[in-house]
């Protein structure tokens, strides 16, 4: 299952991240697909991106709403928040383990040798302030004279944009290098930050930053593709307390907002408790194993 | 029988209020189109505002 | 598997820095491609038709917020140089003229914005992002190229201007 969801991921990458025409033309792919959502978070200024960001997309119409309604043109960004919502209510943060290209790289380098941490679990609620303030409440509430906002989150933190826009077009682009300041410097310590993080804990940036995947959880009760956990099998033997990537105690809180679907747990489980639904219906059923070790 | 009772409830439950989400947000996101946003969305995602992501 | 991943990753940076050489770009230097655009009184510019001045090309859209943010110092600059001599045009960059109508009314912006929704000067201009602004000399030869936003108003930019108005 894990190889299955690695491809899906390479899928993924490769399906939003196709365009591999810009180390000639050095700009980013400029056509219609990009009408369509990356459901992962990826910068939609990267060179390679063929979908648009939903987080960027939001952030862009927030911080236009004003000049947007008071020309008659009501931008407000439905669109994307209907787009998110609706891959939110069938996968919610299945997203985050099979389709998130950053949720890949995250994977891949923590594969490299090292120590490796948990993450203190309160640290996981910095998420959800990120995404209302610097994805929604500084973008429409701080405003120049002129009612013009800022993607905040974009500007000032997003490592997924440093690491597929920032050095991807400065590479490109050698003249932009003049213009670097603070903001870049700044951006790229937390880009350092987080792949040093990343090698030492599981995901720590969609455990504790990711605004997108603090939307998708908001879904973890209400989606139609869920884990669901048979508590008449479950021997609560804590098998899948030390595989899940994201900390979660499957056994103990079986709508956990962390849970990725990555399905670490079902393989887990030797008392196959824990299984893959689609609306009720359970679709892996992994094979029941005779050897019931360490229950 | 109660307890079989018990348990089809917050199954069948379970199996509706995903589409009622999915359809509310069908919904937002056809407003969203019916606005035109989608067009400009896509203005927005073809050019890079490269102060919007860190640079100059 | 996991090796296969790891040497995509780390082949992915060399590919794009390796495959870069020789790339379709715009150079100072170069002629500056012509483009024919109407501004928002429904005036023709051709670019060709105005060899003998210096002509500031300057790429924006009014979800950009550092492009709004330089309008106003672009104006100024554009009012303290001599018309005849020097034109500065602001090429709206796939955008809804509705909301560039209503943001240079707001600003007190002046002078000529071209409608370019279908990227047309923009793809001629190989654009990296916006704002980006270029600056053509009286042979119709680009002689400055600026990725990002500026302070046009400030001295250096005026005296700038002046010297290829002088030339």
């Amino acid at each position: 299952m894990d190889v299955m969801r690695k491809w899906v991921q390479v899928l993924f990458f490769f399906m939003t991240n196709g365009y591999w025409k810009f180390p000639y033309t050095r700009a980013i792919y400029k056509g219609p697909l990009k009408v369509i959502c990356s459901p992962g978070l990826n910068c939609y200024s990267c060179p390679a991106s063929t979908t648009y960001c939903p987080i960027g997309s939001l952030q862009q119409l927030f911080a236009g709403i004003r000049i947007s309604i008071e020309t008659g043109q009501f931008f407000i960004g439905f669109y994307v928040i209907g787009t998110m919502g609706v891959i939110g209510g069938f996968v919610g943060r299945m997203v985050c383990g099979w389709a998130c290209p950053f949720g890949l790289f995250q994977e891949l380098i923590h594969k490299i040798p090292s120590p490796k941490f948990g993450i203190w679990p309160v640290l996981r609620y910095f998420k959800y302030g990120l995404l209302i303030f610097m994805v929604v409440l500084l973008p429409l509430f701080a405003v120049d004279e002129f009612g013009t906002g800022e993607p905040w989150f974009c500007k000032y933190f997003c490592p997924a944009g440093t690491l597929e826009a920032g050095i991807p077009m400065i590479i490109l682009q050698p003249a932009l290098r003049m213009n670097l300041g603070w903001i870049f410097a700044l951006k790229v310590f937390i880009l350092v930050f987080f792949i040093v993080w990343a090698v030492l804990s599981s995901r720590p940036f969609c455990r504790t930053a990711c605004p997108l995947g603090a939307f998708y959880a908001l879904f973890s009760r209400v989606k139609l593709v869920r884990l669901n956990l048979d508590l008449n099998l479950c021997t609560h033997c804590q098998a899948c307390h030390d595989v899940c990537p994201m900390g979660v105690r499957f056994n103990e809180s079986p709508d956990d907002l962390e849970c990725i679907s990555c399905l670490a747990c079902t393989k887990a489980c030797k008392a196959n408790a824990i299984n893959l639904e689609i609306g009720g219906i359970p679709i892996v059923n992994q094979p029941k194993r005779p050897e019931l070790k360490g229950v | 029988m109660k307890s079989k009772n018990q348990k089809k409830k917050p199954k069948q439950k379970n199996k509706i209020i995903p589409f009622v989400v999915i359809i509310i947000f069908i919904i937002l996101g056809m407003i969203g189109i019916g606005l035109d946003e989608p067009s400009q969305i896509l203005n927005q995602a073809t050019q890079i505002c490269l102060s919007c992501i860190g640079i100059g | 598997m996991k090796k296969i991943f790891l040497l995509m990753i780390i082949s992915l940076p060399l590919l794009i820095s390796a495959c870069g050489q020789g790339a379709a770009i715009l150079k100072v230097g170069d002629p500056a491609p012509d483009f024919s655009l109407v501004d928002r009184q429904g005036k023709t510019w051709v670019l060709s038709e105005l060899k003998g001045q210096v002509v500031f090309i300057n790429f924006w859209a009014t979800w950009c917020p550092p492009c709004l943010k330089e309008l106003p110092s672009m104006q100024k600059l554009y009012t303290s140089l001599p018309k005849d001599k020097f034109k500065m045009l602001a090429i709206l960059n796939k955008d809804k003229v509705s909301l560039a109508d209503f943001v240079t009314k707001q600003k007190g912006i002046t002078m000529p914005v071209l409608d370019d929704a279908q990227n047309v000067a923009g793809t001629k201009y190989f654009l990296t992002g916006l704002p980006e602004s270029f600056v053509v000399d009286q042979q119709g030869i680009l002689v400055e190229k600026f990725i990002g936003p500026a302070q046009w108003d400030s001295p250096r930019y005026f005296q700038m201007m002046m010297k290829y108005i002088n030339k």
